[in-house]
């Protein structure tokens, strides 16, 4: 049997470190403003992409990886390695799964599983980082692709943006289409539902309401799947805001062991800054 | 209008169709002569004082439904009569009195005529009746007074023939009964004042002796009348199918009789013609896509054809060229909402979170329920949810069941604020019955504070309250008065808010400023540091402002 590599892309939001430390190739979507395109993660970081973000009153777009992009990196590690198992960003929310497949064809002399992971962001990350410690571990294909899949089953990611503005332009509102254009300042809970797309869970009126229903929506989850999930708070540029999502979980369920996650520029761009969120994922 | 005059010594032996069309009609006038009285006895006070308008307005309906026909048997008078109420019927009087119609229309049934003893039992029917649509009834009441008045009629039929003693028999114990009210229940007695649904019964009765006496009435031609409130304004009349959809099928073995079977659930002016190979469909639908898509799975579909009816009926009676509209039938959903609702940004906030139908009312204005049928009939969908939005209305609504093919769900909301936490709780891609199980969460979410002013002197729980006085409500009781508005609405969000609050929300009425509501709103934010505050325009009359907490 042979070794395992993992590949993801720059949307699972994971630092360079970590994806060195675990030994996972990133494959970088590309964020751009106006004529100038920047690859996430590569040639734009967090802290300065909502800084222009800030500053301009052009919204950026994405790009996904182009499939060459990613048979650069499959070439790469047909090298040392005989099989990839490449996990990405919900196929309803960007090509590169699509992308993934397409590079995946062509090549015949290494095992490539591209995987959807029906998901984005740290929850993304999640499955990545499963697969990594199976693969270190020298599990098989099939016992990784089988953990992949029940966590997609029981993943879950509930956010709350300050506007659905981003969401809407940036075609990437999915279900929640209906919270449009309503009189009351509605701020509803968002998820990325079993198939992938964006879907309103709720709508909610007031932020301290918001957090309020965040933390119980992690105290529901923690209830049924048990304390030791991998979990984070995510916000995009909302540090502040996302500590104190973490003292009002704390305050209410004890002591967690929560980390908090700045949502990457190509995420952030369709939540616009201000977004907070959780993402739970058993082990 | 003068009523002929019988001679004073002849007895009436019995009721036929045009004296009882008479006596109706004495009874509605005699009602509206003394509206104002009746209204004046409503409690609570807030301003709800419409007790005698609404019982009176659903007498109108209902008498004008009489007027119209030409029928020589008692019964059908009264039929005719029981439906007009029906559809007339405003407020909880308005229903009970529709019922008490109901059931006396029921006891009378296939009677050409009414002697004393049958108009008795009739009347008995009529008390079960109203019991019966009443879920919770309560002595003090017009229920009361109407049952009364039956037993004492079952009493005097015995020893009478002449209706002129019957009905001052009946009259005199009804009036006694009412007297009584006080004893039985307590808001009456603190309120110095007699139940005014009791009241409105007695005059109604008053107004049947009368017409038997040939008592001067009132100098008043019922026709010329005008219910308060209400204006019709023609419109173009609604088509219930709007798309002519035509096209072929070209296939193999198609089965055309199963095709016509599940067609005709979907529309009218059905024709399903041709062969097996090439079948031709016409169909008046409201919903083409749903046609075309299950005409498809037999074959080809070519010729297609589809024109909005409507627009074209719309072009064929406006004699002046129109812009064109952008206003198109709507396709058939599969379900929608009417919210009834008093002031203009109240409605916006109901139509924005997606309601289909407004209908006017609240507080003191209750809607009939022909108002709500109407408001039902609009929309394109055959399952109809109401939010009543106030106490008096919830069963104005669970009467639309009774006059509409359309399957009707009443989500009983007692407040704006209530039906506000009601509609944000639908999402449309659930299945009906758990839409309306959230919905009906909702209601347990939210509570409601109103601020208004009293409409008379009165003393409520203790506390002494002046015609003017501004009064704060927690959920319908009445817990602070004084003369702020401001005042009022803190003390009022102290004793609503708790530690599990995290959000206000203050709808502004028409009776205050832009200007006297952000002082207000600075006021509660300040106070209430672990809420969210929101203010929004509601334009409700009456109510200064209707406040949510949650």
């Amino acid at each position: 049997m042979g070794k395992i590599a993992i590949v993801t892309d720059s949307t699972a939001d994971m630092s360079r470190e970590k994806a060195e430390e675990l030994d996972i190739k990133v494959a970088p979507l590309s964020v751009n403003f106006g004529d100038q395109s920047f690859l996430d993660g590569i040639e734009i970081f967090p802290e300065e992409f909502y800084k222009k973000l800030r500053a301009t009153d052009r919204l950026p777009t994405t790009s996904q990886v182009s499939v060459g992009g990613v048979v650069e990196i499959y070439k790469e590690l047909a090298a040392s390695y005989d099989k990839i198992i490449s996990i990405h960003i919900s196929d309803k929310l960007s090509g590169t799964y699509q992308a993934a497949v397409l590079a995946a064809q062509e090549f015949s002399n290494i095992d490539i599983i591209p995987v959807n992971s029906k998901t984005v962001t740290i929850s993304l990350a999640f499955q990545v980082r499963m697969a990594a410690e199976e693969a270190r571990k020298g599990s098989s294909k099939e016992e990784i692709l089988k953990r992949l899949e029940k966590a997609q089953q029981n993943q879950r990611i509930y956010f709350s943006v300050k506007t659905l503005e981003f969401l809407e332009k940036g075609g990437r509102i999915g279900k929640a289409q209906a919270l449009l254009g309503t009189l009351l300042n509605i701020k509803p809970i968002l998820t990325v539902d079993q198939e992938g797309y964006v879907a309103p869970l709720e709508k909610i009126r007031g932020q301290k309401k918001v957090y309020q229903r965040l933390a119980e929506l992690y105290g529901e989850f923690i209830e049924q799947h048990g304390p030791n999930c991998f979990q984070a708070i995510l916000h995009a540029a909302a540090e502040e805001e996302a500590e104190s999502l973490k003292d009002l979980i704390e305050e209410k369920f004890g002591p967690q062991n929560i980390e908090i996650e700045q949502l990457g520029p190509v995420v952030g761009t369709h939540t616009g800054p201000g977004a907070i969120g959780i993402v739970l994922t058993p082990r | 209008m003068r009523q002929a005059d019988p001679s004073p010594e002849k007895k009436v032996e019995k009721i036929d169709a045009p004296l009882m069309k008479k006596m109706i009609v004495a009874a509605t006038l005699w009602l509206s002569e003394n509206q104002a009285e009746v209204d004046a006895l409503n409690v609570f006070p807030v301003p709800d004082g419409d007790t005698g308008t609404n019982m009176y307005l659903t007498l109108f309906d209902a008498t004008k439904e009489v007027e119209g026909i030409e029928e020589n048997e008692v019964s059908k008078i009264l039929d005719a009569f029981a439906n007009g109420s029906l559809m007339g019927a405003r407020g909880n009087s308005g229903v009970i009195l529709s019922q008490i119609f109901r059931g006396f229309a029921n006891g009378a049934r296939n009677k050409k005529t009414l002697d004393p003893k049958e108009f008795s039992s009739a009347l008995v029917e009529a008390s079960k009746k109203a019991y019966k649509a009443v879920m919770r009834p309560v002595e003090g009441t017009i229920l009361t007074v109407v049952r009364e008045a039956a037993n004492s009629a079952q009493k005097e039929a015995e020893k009478t023939d002449d209706f002129r003693q019957l009905l001052e028999a009946i009259l005199l114990h009804a009036e006694e009964t009412l007297d009584k009210t006080p004893e039985m229940l307590k808001v009456l007695k603190d309120a110095n004042v007699v139940d005014a649904g009791g009241r409105g019964f007695c005059l109604i009765l008053e107004g049947y002796l009368r017409a038997l006496r040939g008592d001067r009435i009132l100098e008043k031609d019922l026709k010329k009348m005008a219910p308060a409130g209400e204006a019709k304004i023609a419109e173009p009349e609604k088509l219930e199918f709007a798309y002519c959809t035509e096209f072929l099928i070209k296939g193999q073995g198609i089965n055309l009789e199963k095709i016509r079977k599940y067609l005709n659930q979907h529309g009218d002016s059905l024709l399903v013609v041709g062969s097996t190979e090439v079948t031709k469909v016409h169909i008046h639908t409201n919903n083409p896509g749903k046609v075309l898509d299950y005409a498809v799975q037999y074959g080809r579909l070519s010729k297609i054809k589809i024109d909005n009816m409507q627009e074209q009926t719309e072009e064929k009676y406006s004699s002046l060229p129109k812009a064109p509209t952008e206003e198109e039938v709507p396709m058939e959903k599969d379900f929608g909402v009417v919210a009834v609702v008093a002031g203009e940004g109240l409605g916006d906030i109901f139509t924005s979170l997606g309601a289909d139908e407004l209908v006017t009312g609240g507080q003191s204005m209750n809607p009939s329920t022909q108002d709500l049928v109407a408001g039902c009939e609009k929309i394109p969908s055959d399952r109809i949810i109401i939010l009543p939005n106030n106490k008096n209305v919830v069963f104005a609504a669970e009467q639309v069941k009774e006059v509409t093919d359309k399957e009707i769900t009443v989500i009983p909301s007692t407040s704006i604020p209530e039906g506000i936490a009601a509609m944000m709780r639908i999402n449309p891609e659930e299945e009906f019955s758990s839409v309306i199980k959230e919905m009906e969460k909702g209601l347990e979410e939210i509570k409601t504070g109103e601020v208004t002013f009293a409409v008379r002197d009165s003393s409520v729980g203790g506390m002494d309250i002046k015609e003017g006085d501004v009064i704060g409500l927690f959920n319908g009781e009445l817990i602070i008065t004084n003369t702020d508005v401001g005042k009022v609405s803190l003390e009022l969000l102290k004793e609503m808010v708790s530690e599990e609050d995290f959000l206000i929300t203050i709808y502004r009425g028409e009776e205050l400023s832009e200007e006297e509501g952000e002082k207000i709103k600075e006021m509660v934010t300040e106070e209430f540091s672990d809420c969210d505050v929101e203010m929004y325009p509601g334009n409700q009359p009456l109510y200064y402002l209707i406040i949510s907490v949650e």
